[in-house]
């Protein structure tokens, strides 16, 4: 039997960061990774479509490797207990209120878009510590 | 004289992927980095409040460690040119974008999950 986990996790988690303390981190990882991707982008779209998902308060960041050894970011919806919304297999939800099983399907984001090496990379304190 | 860019960011970037696909590359960066912070969670208020910023059609995700070494994301809205919405300092008009950290780690947080992105385990 399933153990019920407590809520922990409210949507206000994350906050405001310093510009400038945010570049001085990013240039740290620059540092210490040359070459190595810096930055990955999602668009509106996905991120909106998980944060819609029923009872998602967040949104999880996974570090991920490829078979290639290219670097993603793996995103899943958060729900309140801090259990990631996914489906690990298509399955029928016990029952909805009229008796009728529904299916779940939350959606696992990757796909993202990294820096270098695509279109649009920004010039800025961020990704090369000056404007 | 700053030279206009492209419009070239739709705001459909990033798709889905299949949850066994995922899980076995977190699973590789795992095994790569036996011990270090293998996720971050950013709560629905802060990733809305980017969101919502004038012009904003997606958020970037850059990787940082602060000065004791932990790993950070630092987050922003992107423009459809691709720059980042920051504010450059100086102008004439000051426009006040937020950018997003203190993101909550795992391991080390409460609610951390067990399942098949974290530990590869089904929930």
């Amino acid at each position: 039997m399933e153990t019920k986990r407590k809520p922990v996790i409210t949507g206000n988690e994350g906050g405001p960061i310093k510009l400038d303390e945010a570049a001085s981190w990013t240039k740290n990882y620059r540092d210490r990774h040359p070459g190595e991707t810096i930055s990955q982008f999602f668009g509106k779209e996905i991120l909106e479509r998980i944060l819609a998902q029923e009872g998602c308060l967040g949104i999880r960041f996974y570090y991920a490797i490829d078979h290639d050894g290219k670097k993603h970011l793996v995103i899943t919806g958060v729900v309140s207990d801090g259990n990631d919304q996914i489906n690990e297999e298509p399955h029928e939800d016990a029952a909805s209120a009229t008796g009728v099983p529904v299916q779940k399907i939350y959606e696992i984001g990757d796909q993202s878009t990294p820096c270098p090496g695509s279109p649009g990379c920004p010039h800025n304190k961020l990704s090369v510590g000056k404007f | 004289m700053e030279t206009e860019r492209k419009s070239i960011i739709t705001g459909k970037e990033g798709g889905p992927i299949d949850p066994h696909v995922a899980a076995g590359w977190t699973k590789n960066f795992r095994d790569k980095q036996n011990g270090e912070t293998i996720s971050h969670l950013f709560g629905r208020e802060i990733l809305e409040r980017i969101l919502a910023q004038d012009g904003c059609v997606a958020l970037r995700f850059y990787h940082a460690n602060d000065h004791d070494g932990k790993r950070h994301l630092v987050i922003s809205g992107v423009n459809h040119d691709g720059t980042d919405q920051v504010d450059p300092g100086g102008a004439a008009k000051p426009v006040l974008y937020e950018v997003g950290d203190q993101s909550t780690p795992c391991p080390g947080s409460p609610g951390c999950p067990k399942g098949l992105l974290s530990d590869g385990t089904s929930s």
